[in-house]
């Protein structure tokens, strides 16, 4: 049985910023003085993006932080196996001395949820192997898969019955179900992706597992719309005017417009919406967007 | 920058295959069907192949539903539209009935490797995409009901492996070790027998008697399947790599995206697969104003006035912006196009089309 820490999943439709959100969450986690590491599971290197920092299978720094630390790591399919045969058979060596990649990747893809299982596994695990760690923060599959991801326990507990991996099933279940353990929803505020995390809250709520937060990534501030808009000033025709002033004020309905899917959103999850104002595309602001999450 | 003419591109008659390939949430599948409308208004007979599309996008298209045979979209253009989903269990069970006896198909269905396969083995839907192209355009080859198949390819945690799924499935089929564990008939390679006999003892100890005893049958007839599809397949990579075919790699301006567009992009070229531009979706509007303009503007602005100007800055900047962060992508020196945010731009089939209308002059 693992030695449980908090553990936060952050998911959320692709696209909407759920690397920078727990990163942002980690880097909040650390101010309080806890060492907290941020978890990849698919190798999309999301984390060496953000931060510049190659991550592998064991945590090492990945930013600076003035109290605690944050470190990131990358949960891979074919370590999580040989990991599992270490742990329970002593067959480590099977899956590493082994030319076995298309089976690994086989054994690990196509059992229905093993692969994930595993995966979720390794994650736990580290605080095994790491004592040290206080926090774990995941950057999880986004939300069209996080349901089969997050449910894989259940899933394969009943399909394997009694097999050797439900054990390792039922066990990951636990801990998943287990209070520490909180899942965020990451969105934007707009009707596709408001729409899909709602049914993402559903989902993890039907799992059994523990709704943590909704964070609105991205939000755009409602510009001031002068009131009557002005004429034209000298050197500036009226046409051009007209679209100068008819974007200011599309811009002020549309950012309207995120309080009325931020509402929703509050209303169907039953949490309050974390709002995270829009940073510069370029990527900076991390502490900015921490800072955000203080409320939280 | 090199502009991507996208009209041009569509009006081309020898491009048979458009096919859209990025990450999640950068509107893949909504560019997929906005070109497709497109190209039906400048005339081409289009049939769409989309992955999962949002209920509002098939409502735009008119239609209820997307079905997994295309199903003609009213629409009225000098070319024509059909759209189809891409239905996975479907197609498997469509090639399984091929493969064997109704009974054994039945006890198949059943089998939890096969449930699992349409949803949880990363390659299948790329096969299944690979092998729906492949029959659209034998099809279209025999009855010319289209001549221009656009694709939105599935969403997946790398971009890459649309192009990497189909080759996993088959080095699967292929692999000798996997078919000793399985029992398969297979090459003779003694060697293989002592390293066989412990990924045998690896596999059950993951998965136990039962599981592994499913995983046999199953992979008995999926060996047939793939093997079956294996003819088709290399029709159907030849054409991708053909000029009829091209890929359209898409990204939003944000440096995760952009990253990964430019991984795409080079292993398309890495390839020699047809690449004839770039599509840089979501990026912010502006209007144009000359900095001249705008400055002397400012100079006898009264605050109301300014507060206009300064708006338009900021979005200026933020455009400005964008495109940096799109920069390494459009570094690479294929044509672009910039397709700007639009609200509502799902409502119906004319918004559709006006996506790409006013890209290219």
């Amino acid at each position: 049985m693992p030695v449980r820490c908090p553990l936060h999943i952050v998911t959320g439709k692709g696209g909407v910023g759920k690397t920078t959100i727990a990163l942002a969450l980690a880097l909040r986690l650390a101010r309080t003085g806890a060492k907290v590491v941020v978890a990849e599971v698919e190798g999309r290197g999301g984390l060496t993006l953000a931060t510049g920092r190659t991550v592998s299978h064991a945590p090492r720094p990945l930013l600076p932080t003035r109290t605690g630390a944050l470190e990131g790591v990358q949960i891979e399919a074919r370590a999580a196996l040989s990991g599992y045969l270490q742990r329970h058979y002593r067959l480590g060596f099977a899956a590493d001395l082994l030319q076995l990649d298309p089976l690994v990747d086989f054994a690990t893809r196509i059992a229905p949820g093993l692969r994930d299982i595993l995966l979720i596994g390794q994650l736990t695990h580290l605080t095994e192997t790491h004592p040290d760690i206080d926090m774990l923060v995941l950057d999880a599959p986004p939300s069209g898969r996080i349901g089969s991801f997050l449910g894989a326990g259940a899933g394969l507990a009943e399909l394997t019955d009694g097999s050797p991996i439900a054990e390792q099933a039922a066990s990951v279940m636990d801990d998943l179900r287990d209070p520490t353990c909180q899942t965020h929803v990451v969105t934007l505020l707009d009707e596709l992706p408001v729409t899909e995390a709602i049914e993402t809250a559903a989902v993890i709520k039907s799992l059994g597992l523990r709704l943590g937060g909704v964070v609105a990534n991205r939000v755009r501030s409602v510009p001031k719309v002068p009131d009557p808009l002005p004429m034209a000033p000298d050197g500036i025709d009226e046409a051009l005017w007209g679209r100068l002033t008819g974007a200011l004020t599309a811009e002020a309905d549309q950012a309207r417009g995120q309080g009325a899917w931020s509402a929703l959103l509050s209303h169907r999850t039953g949490l309050n919406v974390v709002e995270v104002a829009e940073t510069d595309p370029s990527g900076h602001g991390l502490s900015l967007i921490a800072d955000q999450l203080e409320a939280w | 920058m090199t502009r991507l003419g996208v009209d041009a591109l569509l009006r081309r008659d020898d491009l048979r295959l458009l096919l859209c390939v990025g990450t999640g949430g950068v509107g893949k599948t909504t560019l997929s069907a906005a070109l497709a409308v497109r190209a039906a208004q400048l005339g081409r007979k289009v049939v769409v192949v989309t992955v999962d599309p949002a209920r509002r996008l098939a409502q735009a298209m008119g239609l209820d539903t997307l079905g997994h045979d295309p199903a003609a979209v009213t629409l009225t253009a000098p070319g024509s539209l059909d759209a189809m989903m891409l239905d996975v269990q479907h197609a498997f069970d469509q090639a399984l009935s091929l493969q064997v006896e109704a009974a054994e198909a039945e006890r198949i269905r059943a089998n939890p490797f096969y449930k699992a396969l349409a949803r949880a083995f990363s390659g299948t839907q790329e096969y299944v995409a690979m092998e729906k192209i492949g029959e659209l355009h034998r099809r279209a080859e025999v009855d010319q009901a289209w001549d221009l198949i656009v694709v939105d390819t599935p969403p997946s945690a790398s971009a890459l492996d649309f192009l990497d799924g189909p080759n996993r499935l088959e080095a699967l089929a292929r692999n000798p070790l996997l078919r000793v564990v399985l029992g398969l008939p297979r090459v003779p390679f003694g060697f293989l027998d002592a390293g066989a006999a412990l990924a045998t003892r690896a596999l059950d100890a993951i998965l136990g008697g039962r599981l592994f005893g499913d995983l046999r049958t199953f992979l008995q007839v999926f060996e047939r399947a793939v093997l079956a599809f294996e003819s088709n397949a290399a029709q159907t990579r030849k054409l991708l790599a053909s000029k009829r075919a091209g890929f359209l790699v898409v990204a939003a301006p944000r440096p995760a995206p952009v990253a990964e567009a430019v991984r795409l992009a080079d292993r398309l070229r890495d390839d020699g697969l047809p690449l004839p531009g770039v599509l840089i979706n979501q990026v912010t509007p502006v209007v144009e104003v000359p900095e001249a303009v705008l400055a002397s503007a400012l100079t006898s602005a009264d605050p109301a006035q300014q507060v206009v100007l300064e708006h338009h800055r900021s979005t200026a900047a933020r455009r400005s912006a964008e495109l940096a962060a799109a920069e390494p992508l459009i570094g690479l020196g294929v044509p672009a196009a910039l397709i700007d945010l639009r609200p509502d731009v799902l409502s119906d089939l004319a918004s559709l089309g006006r996506l790409f209308g006013g890209v290219d002059e």
